[in-house]
């Protein structure tokens, strides 16, 4: 009697079920690798912007400070995002009749809201107040980066839980004086190192290890 | 009786009777139901959403957070910074009186109301209706555009339609036209008022609100020769008799007479604990017959008829007269024959009559006689003379002119504008506010009498029965849109600020009569000029910019209350006002406002339709409420329909059997059975105003009472109450004591404060902030504002009729009632049941995904992203506080109304359990204040949702690590103590043993 399957059935079917297996570990896997990836996070993508702003122009070109614009990072949840007219004063001299400048004009003439897209962004659940950290000692660049080098901005760091923790239970590595919180690239004071300065700022600064759920989930 | 709870609380009849089937209820963890699948989706349905929703959840992790838009200001307001809410001053008007407020908004949208520390109708306390009108504001069934007939108009078609119709004619006399309007305490109105009147000198204007309070100047007019009304100070009141009064309640002024009541016991209370004890702890009587939050305060609460009432204080009247003697005054003497026939049917026990009469006299210049809101003219005139007998009158009583305008006079009888409009003398009529299409008094028959007038125009906030009646209509502006004024119950002016621009093309009532006083007949006058205007014509013509900025600021102008006065009594007026005392026979029915929708005018609020009853604990209904007794004559248990047929009308109510309800007599609640356009409010509950007539708005009777039968059987209708969930199984959950036994034994909760043995390892929760709260018996009445406060801050979410009916309500904050003694003459006692943030959290234990964890500030935390929905922590709670959403409650609702949302709190989604966090938003928020400033938190500084809206202060919040604090002083009362002390769960909410100051000659009696 010829065999109810063909050779070809069965490894067809052999083929199948080690297939299924591996997709079985392999799709997982692939996921927890996939969202161990920046490109998951949004790191480093390039997000397009209605005006082609340019921190690194402002920063490093014009040495305008981080808080010109930011105004209410020091006292507010919110780091602030500057008005139209916050633009005003120093481009009614240059550029504001520019092509680029159009939305700019546009809001100022109706009073309606540019809009922006956002580039660092954190879950709705997480409450993240800009003016504690600034005030205790974590500089814009810890998180943002080397903003004066960013034509456009990017998000440079993971935003991640794990990543918010590891400076929420070892602060040290990464304060600074709070007189250096805009400062970009700033190093600690030749023959410290950073532990052993960021040990003296959390005296100084009172800086506790905040690692209870509902200091940042409420 | 079921022996376990012979002398313990129980909760409700059935369980003090052990029914059958509850017994077997109260060994499972949750009623049944609780986690069935949802009714209105097949079976189908519910797995391919399942299915689809596993489906999203896998790919949920492949795919980024959706783009975001960042959208700064234009120009940014100087005094707002993104992130930071800012809290403006403004009034809430309820019944005619101002309540001064302030409200928080976030970037120019208010999301929650607070009462105005300076405000001396809040003193920093908000009611229900405070707290829940934030909702209503985002209403999405409010009117929005004006009509004519069906076709839509805007507002300025509206004004110009106005005045054009018959007697508004430039240069009329005003003939035919006629106005009505709620009764408003508002200066600016009445200026509106005299200048339409001067304008057309024929126009007339009426008032009208189902509950008025009319009673109470229509009585003084007779004794005191002019309308008045009583003012009274609680502070310095020794002995409180509250006549059906439920002063700390309802009724105007009643957040600021609960604060200085509660302020007086609680100063009795607490200096037992020091030095020993002293003469400061106030007594409250309280003659009632349905329970009221007041009622549940009294150290002795006679249990009488509403009708009745007026009977026990005639006989308590002719006591207290015998006892003062010579010093009564020679007209006290004449009245006794007077009031002799009433007062020797009174139905309440002599012992009671003389004990009260002889403590109101011993007490005499230091007590207080209150009368109901809407009590009798009988009943307000007794109040008065007693107070005057009593020597009360001067000194913690005294009258002033109402602040209502033209209260008590003819202008606030409905009957001759209905005369009239049958009568076709009326051409145009205007309604302004209220909704007399549905609560007038049956007799008039409203409804029928606008069809015979011509032209009719309505102005509301919703398109009501009112509405569906006149051919114009067009919307209302919420008091946080609008500007204007009002006086509070002791007169203070106080202002009405808007939090935001108009949400639809609204207008407020001033703007409306702007459009007939002129100038501008267009409707284009704003009621912010008019204001101005008014202060400039107040301060005679002088307008200081600065000055009106300070005023607004503060929300009210000081120094405005009415004048004192203490005119004497005419004791020769006081009998034929005594002539509406009566005593019937048969069954009474009682018409009350509603603790929860007024008069009907908050029904559409979901917060306030499933805010249980502060005693029947019943959400979205209202009921025919009676007592045990009076059920077993009837033969109805709670859930029967039953009709109740009284002068020829009919009306069908489920009844509800409440221990403590006076015999004989039948409570219902008003402001339900509504058929407008108000989708949430339509189709609950029963409609009392079809039984309610002109000559008798609060009580009326003989009533016939008749269960309805289909098909053999009765007929139910099942009442959605939070009250037989969680029973007790008679464990010791309310500690209470007299002051007399305090005295002999400070220490009586004792048991309480020892340490559990724990196997679970301790913290130390010494160090920083260690947040507790402790919520006094003494003080809580049960009024329910500090559960809408904490639903409105915390994002909580309303679960609807047939939720509650499954025992999903998601309250973090419930008041348990209980009942103490015997089932016929009950006491009741209120209980603020939240998270307790024990330190031993059953709770925590038992998370598979650690999403409930302690802080170490001593908070229980929930951390929603983390929660798979297992259940398992609110299986092993014992307090029965966690809360899990069944469904995802927020994801369809209005655009609008996710403008209430609080940003500072996650709104959380289907799946997850919640539970109160004692306001952690707060907490961080202060903290971080507090550390910009480089300091620690201050006492005080941390004010929970629940404790901000307190009106008599039952509620502490604090860290207890700061010696010198409110916390650590009323944690060390030693009659402080948990809940189910016995499990070891050491919980950081602590309970303050109810302490009551009984009259000893009073003893072995309620």
């Amino acid at each position: 009697m010829a065999s109810l399957f063909t050779r070809r059935a069965t490894t067809r079917l052999r083929l199948a079920i080690v297939l299924a297996i591996a997709a079985m570990v392999g799709v997982p896997l692939f996921l927890m690798g996939w969202v161990r990836t920046p490109l998951e996070r949004g790191e480093f993508q390039h997000i397009s912007q209605p005006v082609p702003f340019s921190h690194q122009i402002h920063v490093s070109g014009l040495r305008i400070d981080c808080r010109y614009c930011h105004y209410t990072v020091e006292r507010a949840a919110s780091a602030g995002m500057p008005s139209t007219a916050t633009c005003v004063p120093c481009h009614k001299q240059v550029w504001l009749d520019g092509s680029w400048f159009a939305p700019v004009r546009q809001s100022l003439a109706s009073g309606t809201p540019i809009q922006w897209n956002r580039v660092n962004q954190l879950p709705g659940f997480v409450y993240f107040d800009h003016a504690i950290h600034v005030n205790k000692g974590v500089g814009c660049e810890s998180c943002h980066g080397r903003v004066d080098t960013m034509t456009t901005a990017v998000q440079v760091e993971p935003l991640t839980m794990g990543w918010c923790l590891d400076c929420h239970r070892q602060p040290a590595e990464h304060l600074r004086p709070v007189a250096q919180m805009t400062a970009m690239g700033w190093q600690p004071p030749a023959g410290r190192s950073r532990t052993a300065l960021g040990r003296e700022l959390m005296q100084r600064y009172h800086v506790r290890r905040m690692t209870d759920c509902t200091d940042c989930h409420r | 009786m079921s022996d376990e709870l012979r002398h313990g609380y129980w909760r409700s009849l059935a369980e003090l009777l052990g029914a059958a089937g509850l017994r077997e209820d109260a060994l499972r963890e949750f009623p049944p139901g609780v986690d069935g699948p949802p009714t209105g989706m097949s079976r189908r349905a519910f797995m391919k959403l399942l299915g689809a929703s596993a489906a999203l959840a896998g790919l949920g992790a492949c795919t980024r957070a959706p783009e975001e838009k960042i959208l700064p200001y234009g120009r940014q307001t100087p005094e707002l910074t993104p992130g930071i809410p800012l809290h403006y001053a403004t009034s809430m008007v309820v019944g005619g009186y101002a309540t001064g407020l302030l409200v928080e908004s976030h970037e120019g949208r208010p999301t929650k109301v607070e009462g105005n520390p300076e405000h001396p109708a809040s003193l920093g306390a908000a009611g229900v209706y405070e707290q829940a009108s934030v909702l209503q504001l985002y209403d999405p069934y409010r009117a929005r555009s004006a009509r004519e007939g069906r076709t839509r108009k805007r507002w300025e078609d509206f004004a110009r339609a106005l005045g054009t119709m018959p007697g508004a004619q430039t240069g009329g006399t005003g003939s035919g036209l006629h106005f009505l309007l709620r009764p408003t305490s508002s200066p600016l109105t009445a200026t509106l008022i005299r200048r339409v009147r001067e304008r057309y000198p024929e126009a007339q204007f009426h008032f009208y609100a189902p509950f008025d309070g009319r009673t109470g100047p229509v009585s003084s007019l007779a004794l005191l020769g002019d309308a008045l009304v009583a003012q009274h100070d609680f502070s310095r009141a020794r002995v409180v008799l509250a006549l059906d009064s439920d002063f700390m309640g309802s009724g105007p002024f009643s957040l600021r007479y609960a604060r200085d009541f509660a302020a007086r016991r609680h100063s009795g209370i607490s200096r037992m604990s020091g030095a020993g004890p002293g003469p400061g702890m106030n007594r409250l009587y309280a003659v009632e017959g349905m329970w009221s939050p007041t009622g549940t305060l009294a150290d002795h609460r006679l249990r009488v008829r509403a009708g009745d009432v007026a009977a026990v204080a005639a006989a308590l009247l002719r006591e207290v007269i015998t006892l003062r003697g010579g010093s009564a005054g020679a007209g006290a003497a004449h009245v006794q024959g007077a009031l002799e026939p009433i007062a020797s049917g009174a139905p309440a026990p002599r012992r009671w009559v003389d004990a009260v009469a002889r403590d109101l006299v011993d007490t005499a210049g230091s007590g207080i006689v209150i009368a109901g809101y809407d009590q009798t003219e009988a009943v307000h005139a007794i109040a008065l003379a007693l107070n005057a007998v009593l020597g009360n009158t001067g000194r913690t009583v005294w009258y002033s002119a109402s602040p209502i305008f033209e209260h008590g006079e003819a202008s606030h009888d409905l009957a001759p504008l209905v005369d009239a409009m049958r009568a076709g003398e009326v051409q145009t009529l205007v309604i302004a506010g209220g909704n007399p299409a549905y609560d007038a008094p049956a007799d008039l028959d409203f409804t029928q009498a606008l069809k015979s007038v011509p032209h009719t125009a309505y102005v509301g906030m919703y398109e009501n029965e009112t509405a569906a009646a006149c051919r114009w209509f067009a919307p209302e502006s919420h008091y946080l849109e609008s500007w204007g004024d009002a006086r509070a119950y002791d007169g203070t002016v106080s202002l009405i600020q808007p939090l935001i621009a108009p949400l639809y093309d609204t207008r407020t009532v001033d703007e409306l009569l702007a459009v007939f006083a002129g100038p501008d007949r267009a409707g284009g006058t704003s009621a912010h000029s008019m204001l101005r205007e008014s202060w400039r014509d107040r301060a005679g013509g002088i307008f200081e910019e600065r000055e009106w900025e300070e005023t607004v600021g503060r929300g009210l102008a000081p120094d405005t209350q009415l004048e004192r006065r203490t005119p004497s009594l005419r004791w020769s007026a006081l009998a034929p006002l005594l002539e509406s005392a009566r005593l019937t026979g048969g069954i009474d029915i009682v018409f009350e406002r509603d603790p929860r929708v007024y008069d009907g005018s908050f029904a559409n609020n979901a917060w306030l339709q499933e805010l249980p009853d502060p005693i029947t604990k019943v959400t979205w209904d209202n009921a025919a409420v009676m007592s045990p007794a009076t059920a077993t004559k009837l033969n109805v248990g709670t859930g029967d329909v039953v009709t109740l047929s009284l002068r020829g009308r009919e009306l069908s109510a489920p009844a509800f059997v409440l221990p403590g309800h006076a015999d004989d007599a039948i409570t219902l609640r008003l402001g339900y059975g509504r058929d407008g356009a108000e989708e949430v409010a339509r189709g609950v509950g029963v409609n009392g105003y079809q039984l309610r007539t002109r000559g008798a708005p609060h009580v009326d009777g003989p009533v016939k009472v008749e269960r309805v039968l289909a098909g053999g059987s009765a007929e139910r209708h099942e009442l959605a109450t939070t009250q037989m969930h969680w029973r007790l199984q008679g464990r010791a959950i309310i500690r209470q004591a007299t002051i007399e036994e305090y005295r002999r034994d400070p220490d009586f909760t004792g048991a309480q404060s020892t340490q559990q043995p724990s196997l679970y390892e301790s913290y130390d929760y010494t160090k920083g902030d260690q947040w507790a709260m402790t919520v006094d018996l003494s003080k809580c009445t049960g009024c329910g504002a500090c559960v809408v406060a904490c639903q409105a801050e915390n994002n909580v979410p309303v679960v609807g009729r047939e939720g509650v009916l499954n025992s999903r309500e998601m309250h973090w904050l419930r008041i348990d009632r209980y009942f103490t003694g015997q089932e016929d003459e009950p006491e009741a006692v209120m209980q603020p049941m939240l998270c307790q943030h024990c330190e031993k959290a059953p709770c925590e234990y038992v998370c598979p995904v650690n999403a409930t964890v302690h802080s170490s500030d001593g908070l229980n935390e929930m951390v929603y992203n983390r929660c798979v929905g297992t259940r398992f922590c609110s299986n092993n709670c014992p307090y029965k506080v966690r809360r899990f959403n069944w469904f995802d409650y927020n994801r369809e609702i209005a655009e609008t109304v996710q403008m209430v949302k609080n940003p500072d709190v996650t709104v959380r989604e289907r799946g997850v359990m919640e539970k109160c966090s004692f306001c952690v938003q707060r907490i961080r928020r202060a903290q971080i204040a507090a550390q910009l400033d480089g300091r620690d938190v201050k006492d005080g500084e941390v004010v929970t949702a629940c404790q901000q809206a307190c009106p008599t202060r039952a509620i502490i919040f604090g860290s207890y690590t700061d010696p010198d604090s409110d916390i650590v002083r009323s944690l060390l009362e030693k009659r402080s103590y948990t809940v189910l002390h016995e499990l070891g769960t050491a919980p950081r909410v602590r309970y303050l043993a109810r302490i009551t100051n009984p009259n000893p000659a009073l003893e072995g009696e309620a």
